[in-house]
């Protein structure tokens, strides 16, 4: 085992090398995790040293290494086992090889040369394809790589069949490792020289002890060569044995050996020892050309391979992405220093009350002001053009000829940019002789509210006595830039700003208006700030609260104050309370009515159109029914009424006017207003005692105002979900019977809208609806 | 052997994405906090960037600056020294009680100045869509009073709304030369390069550790696209071997097969999102965004369409070769059989030529009364657009990215994919069901590792999905 500690690249024991190459094997190649490898990669990241050491101590720091382990020792016991045998076989063979080759052809006379092909030939020609093999493939992978790793896979197969997964993992990480690198064929080749030494040995030992207990007579024979090659060739070989001491055979003997078909043998023997020579020649040459060479090279691949294992790293053959992820997770490329310099608390909330500006001045009261703080000048004019304002700013505080009433111009600050600007724009705020009846600072949405802004605004508000507004422009360069949902957490952000700086309060305000893409309503939001009149929205309705609760609450509240069935003036007046709950959608208004102006003359025209757009929308399961036709266009054409009333209230002088309309709408329509069968209340002009229809016309007004922002497929779908059947309901004939049917109807609509936060969105316009925040 | 270790101090406006920055160079997705909102980062966080376990580079987040302005004032405000001895003055002011203790105004600012006089060069994070504001200029005066060398790194220069040129004008004319661009959501490769090397500009003796960093991070760059490579290359042999087979006669029964396979094939490549996830060290949040447009089951129009459920038991490796012809002549051989004549003659040709042809599997399947469903090659296609895509915006993704990896149902165009023919080893895998790990028709998983020419074929589906992942690269 090696030593974890100090061990540089190439210093892991073989055990070790094992069981990280299991480890990879199983997590690898048969592709399945092992558990706890976090808490070994840790293990191994606090061990530290080089990327080697990390992975033995990964690997043995996993649940799994005494079972790899164990299966390691049983496995390599087995293929020791396995080599033993392997050998012994090759010595076998050489035994039984010597046998063969020293068969008598005649009598007792071995035929010398054949006798020596037999037991060298067949060696000599591997030991070249050996060398051939290493010479040809040096430095690429075993020649053998597929063969051994097909052997491997069918016996980790074999063993994984019987259950022995471990071992399996073990037989085939073995193979990998002497597949996966140059020391595996050299370790190979040991192998293999030593099976040649083995057989070999056998060899030396078989031809020794035949030769001793039998009597041979050596020859050789030709039929077209001459003695003289022969002679030549047994000389040839006899070097080597002769020198180390062997005897061998002399040219006489050689001669003398050559047996001659038909003549008699025993001129063979004539010479004395040949015999003796010949026997010391094939022992020699057994010894010098098989058996040395085998154990020399032997040797020489042993230390090779030794040597080259020695300096092998872990996973020089690994796939590149297996060992990328895991150097990614042992030797990562970050170290966390931790946190260095630690908040101390809430510094920065309790700070900037330094500053000390004492109390503003009592003055008498003049124009708002205005002052754009870190903005881009808007692409619109500026400052700001207020409805029905005449387009001045001016310079300083100086009264016209009537004083301050009645003007509606500003008093331009101009734009802050610098440290010089907000001198500048504080010291104009204290000299003035008239403070601002209104303060608007205009900030961008699309940056960051700070410390430094924060500050600039409290200085502000300390030098007024009279509100403050804040103004966030930019909102649609936030949405075009980071998305719709973007804007919202900005302007609380701002909003907190702008607390945290004592703006608003029950005099401040916060009010998100993008002056680049100013229109006339949300100008008409911010007038209307500046004037402080708020008369149009109806009580009750907040922002920020569920518009549709708000609509049916106040249809609840109309049919509370009926006493028999509406008529048109009544109906057309709950139309419009159910049209200011949606107030803040301008953007639908122009939708419509395509022009108020032009209402005086071509209503009769619009409100047809209306009427007949809200029953198309109607899903055909109920545009065939009277009930839902009716209500559809009493819903159309009292709605188009309502929001006419509500962008140009010139348009329609006074509230009577909505009893001729409503005249006309039923004169207009009187299939659609009257033609339902079971009820003749419809029209408005004929009153009964069903609320149902106007309750319905008027649920259904709120539902198409609420759904406004989705496409027309979307809407007729949910209203699909929405509505109930088709055939006419019973008639409802108090307020506590219409109240019932209004909340089945919200619970229908809620359930069909879903979550019903994409209608909202869209609807805003471009003006971004919703954004005012007063506390 | 050791470089010396080179302190960056992060510094910046509010909300300008410091700690962005330090995820993006870091790639650890978990460094801080990060979000829209002012004053997220409240302390200063370090962390180190190893070059094989040798720290070379110590990266300090700051808090933001709020108030340059007020600060600059109250420097201005101390007379001592000069112009000449500024530094000197802001020493004096971290020493002050404006900025120590919990009660002091400039307590975020002075953390900030302490880590840049501290350390060896500040960057200076910008965002760029901003415009260059009197407080910024007084941000980048009070920096360049700590005296070390400052590189201001213009950040969100991919929006559309970014004024890089401005800002670019507005540095020159306060003489800060070496400007980096690095938009620290989408990252290219060549940008945190160039942020490294305008620190070199500034800082000849980090040179050799500046260099060694960028051989780094281009050599982990390499290492990921290989991984990449490697995980889609899995993905598309499993894909390419899996079939399942099913009886002829009820023709439901084909259609379950179908789907069985389709589900498989989806888990598949969710698994194999989650392994490139993973790889490229983003959070699982993400990874499960990645999986999100499959299960709103888009695939069902683009993968397996009725024409693949058509061409499904009909074709198989589309090579109409020598296995079509082999096919065809036993095809007629066989007429005459009986049925159970076949069966046995399909069983031993089974048996004989194991899993040697797809069109001779086929056959015997077909005598059998079996039919083999695969996915389509329009489908091995799909799903190989689809992951070389998403390695592709990984590679893009800055790890400070909030909003999840948007993979569309169909992949953009991409020249030189798969083509009008499979790739050699695609078509192989088509020849071998047993090389799918896709766990089909059968209770214990393939042994994969076991076969070395599915092996084979991997590796060379991987070194062509290299070349997609990376076209100009060369192999």
């Amino acid at each position: 085992m090696a030593q974890p500690g100090g061990a540089g690249r190439g210093r892991v024991g073989g055990q070790d090398r094992l069981l990280v190459e299991m480890v990879r094997v199983r997590e690898q190649l048969e592709g399945r995790g092992l558990g706890g490898a976090e808490a070994a990669e840790a293990t191994a990241r606090d061990v530290g040293g080089s990327f080697d050491t990390r992975l033995v101590a990964r690997a043995r720091a996993l649940p799994e290494a005494r079972v790899l382990t164990q299966a390691v020792q049983r496995t390599g016991a087995g293929m020791r086992a396995l080599v033993g045998v392997a050998l012994l076989a090759a010595a076998l063979a050489g035994f039984g090889a010597a046998g063969a080759a020293l068969q008598p052809t005649v009598g007792d006379t071995v035929n010398i040369y054949p006798a020596m092909v037999g037991l060298l030939g067949v060696q000599m020609v591997m030991l070249l394809g050996w060398a051939a093999l290493m010479l040809v493939r040096r430095g690429r992978g075993l020649p053998l790589k597929h063969i051994t790793e097909a052997i491997g896979a069918g016996a980790a197969r074999l063993l994984r069949d019987r259950g022995a997964g471990a071992a399996a993992t073990a037989v085939s990480a073995r193979l990998a490792l002497l597949a996966g690198h140059p020391a595996g064929r050299w370790q190979l080749s040991a192998m293999s020289h030593a099976m040649w030494a083995a057989f070999n040995l056998g060899c030396l030992v078989g031809v020794t002890l035949l030769l001793s207990v039998r009597q041979y007579t050596f020859a050789w024979e030709t039929t077209i060569l001459s003695p003289e090659a022969f002679v030549r060739l047994t000389q040839a070989i006899a070097t080597g044995p002769g020198a180390l001491g062997w005897p061998v055979p002399t040219t006489e003997q050689v001669v003398a050996s050559q047996r001659v078909v038909g003549a008699d043998g025993a001129g063979l023997a004539g010479l004395a020892g040949t015999a003796g020579a010949w026997a010391g020649l094939l022992v020699g040459s057994l010894v010098v050309y098989g058996f040395m060479p085998r154990v020399a090279l032997l040797t020489a691949c042993v230390l090779t391979a030794r040597y080259l294992a020695a300096r092998r790293g872990l996973d020089g053959h690994w796939p590149a992405e297996y060992r990328a992820a895991l150097r990614g997770r042992l030797s990562p490329a970050t170290r966390s220093l931790g946190v260095i310099d630690p908040p101390a608390g809430e510094e920065t909330a309790a700070a900037d009350v330094s500053e000390e500006d004492g109390e503003a001045p009592l003055r008498p009261l003049g124009p708002p002001a205005i002052v754009g703080f870190e903005i881009e000048p808007p692409a619109t004019d500026w400052p700001p053009t207020l409805p029905g304002s005449p387009r001045i700013a001016i310079g300083g505080l100086h009264p016209g000829e009537g004083g301050w009433r009645g003007w509606r111009g500003w008093w331009d600050l101009g734009l802050v940019e610098d440290r010089v600007d907000r001198t500048r724009v504080l010291a104009a705020l204290i000299d003035a002789e008239h403070e601002p009846r209104v303060t608007v600072v205009v900030c961008s949405l699309t940056s960051t509210p700070d410390r430094g802004t924060r500050r600039f605004i409290e200085q502000v508000r300390r030098r007024l006595r009279q509100p403050m507004v804040l103004l966030l422009t930019g909102g649609h360069a936030v949405r075009e830039r980071d998305g719709a949902e973007a804007v919202a957490p900005r302007v609380t952000h701002w909003a907190a700003l702008a607390r945290d700086a004592g703006v608003a309060g029950a005099e401040g305000h916060v009010l998100e208006l993008d002056l680049d893409h100013a229109t006339e309503a949300s100008l008409h939001r911010l007038t209307r700030l500046l004037v402080g009149d708020d008369d149009a929205m109806p009580p009750g309705v907040e922002p920020g609260r569920d518009r549709l609760a708000a609509a049916f609450e106040r249809i609840g509240a109309h049919v509370g104050r009926w006493s028999a069935a509406p008529d048109a003036e009544a109906r057309a007046r709950l139309h419009r309370d159910i049209a200011a709950c949606y107030r803040e959608r301008a953007a639908y208004w122009p939708r419509v009515v395509d022009d108020a102006g032009r209402l005086a003359e071509g209503w009769p025209a619009q409100v047809r159109d209306r009427a007949r757009h809200v029953v198309e929308l109607l899903p055909v399961r109920l545009r065939v029914s009277p009930r839902w036709l009716v209500a559809g266009a009493a819903a159309g054409a009292l709605g188009c009424v309502a929001a006419a009333a509500m962008i140009s209230p010139l348009a329609l002088l006074s509230m009577p006017t909505f009893s001729i309309i409503g005249a006309a709408a039923g004169a207009v329509f009187p299939a659609a207003l009257r033609g339902g069968a079971t009820s003749d209340a419809g029209g408005g002009t004929v009153p009964g005692d069903d609320y149902r229809p106007a309750v319905e016309a008027a649920a259904l007004y709120a539902m198409l105002l609420d759904l406004q922002g989705l496409d027309e497929a979307r809407i007729s779908a949910v209203l699909d979900e929405a509505l109930p059947e088709a055939s006419a309901g019973e008639p409802l004939r108090d307020a506590d019977a219409a109240r019932s049917s209004l909340d089945e109807l919200q619970l229908r609509f809620e359930r069909a809208r879903g979550g019903g936060a994409g209608g909202e969105r869209g609807a805003g316009g471009g003006s971004g609806g919703g954004g005012e925040a007063s506390s | 052997m050791s470089l010396p270790v080179l302190r960056i101090a992060v510094v910046g406006h509010t909300n300008t994405g410091k700690t962005s920055l330090l995820r993006t160079l870091t790639r650890d997705a978990r460094f801080g906090e990060v979000s829209d909102r002012p004053g997220t980062t409240q302390h200063v966080e370090g962390t180190q960037l190893l070059v094989g376990d040798e720290p070379v580079a110590e990266l300090y987040d700051t808090p933001g600056l709020e108030d340059s302005m007020g600060l600059m004032e109250l420097i201005e405000a101390d007379g001592q020294g000069g112009r000449t001895r500024r530094a000197e003055r802001i020493d004096r002011f971290l020493e002050s009680a404006e900025a120590r203790g919990s009660g002091g105004r400039f307590m975020q600012e002075a953390k900030a100045l302490r880590q840049v006089r501290q350390r060896d060069v500040a960057l200076y994070v910008i965002d760029a869509r901003e415009p260059v504001l009197g407080k910024y200029r007084d941000e980048l005066e009070l920096l360049s009073y700590c005296g070390r060398p400052i590189v201001p790194v213009l950040n969100f220069v991919a929006s559309d709304a970014s004024r890089e040129s401005a800002w670019r004008e507005a540095l020159r004319k306060l003489g800060l030369h070496a400007i980096a661009a690095f938009d620290t959501v989408a990252v290219d490769e060549a940008s945190e390069r160039h942020l490294y090397e305008k620190m070199g500009t500034l800082l000849d003796e980090f040179r050799a550790t500046i260099d060694a960093l960028v051989e780094d991070r281009q050599r982990r760059r390499r290492e990921l696209i290989v991984a990449g490579a490697r995980i889609i290359a899995e993905l598309l042999v499993d894909a390419a071997a899996a079939a399942v087979h099913a009886p002829v006669e009820p023709a439901d029964a084909l259609r379950q097969a179908a789907a069985r396979l389709q589900d498989q094939l989806r888990d598949r490549e969710r698994a194999c999102q989650r392994q490139l996830m993973e790889r490229f060290d983003f959070a699982a949040d993400d990874c499960r965004a990645v999986a999100a447009p499959l299960e709103a089951g888009r695939w069902q129009h683009d993968l397996f369409n009725e024409e693949t459920l058509r061409q499904a038991g009909v074709r198989g490796g589309g090579g109409a070769g020598a296995g079509a012809a082999i096919g065809l002549g036993l095809d007629v051989a066989l007429g005459g059989l009986s049925l159970g004549a076949g069966t046995a003659i399909g069983a031993i040709l089974g048996a004989t030529f194991g899993a040697g042809s797809t069109r001779l599997r086929q056959l015997i399947d077909r005598v059998r009364g079996k039919v083999e469903v695969r996915c389509a090659d329009a489908t091995l296609d799909i799903l190989a657009r689809r992951q070389v895509e998403l390695v592709q915006k990984l590679l893009h993704r800055g790890h400070a990215a909030q909003t999840p990896v948007d993979l569309p149902a169909s992949a953009s165009a991409l020249t030189g994919m798969t083509g009008r023919r499979l790739p050699r080893p695609l078509r192989q895998a088509r020849e071998h069901p047993g090389w799918s790990g896709i766990e089909l028709d059968r209770d214990d998983p393939p042994w994969r590792g076991s076969d070395t020419r599915r092996r084979a074929a991997v590796d060379a589906l991987a070194r062509a999905v290299e070349r997609w992942i990376v076209p100009t690269q060369s192999a």
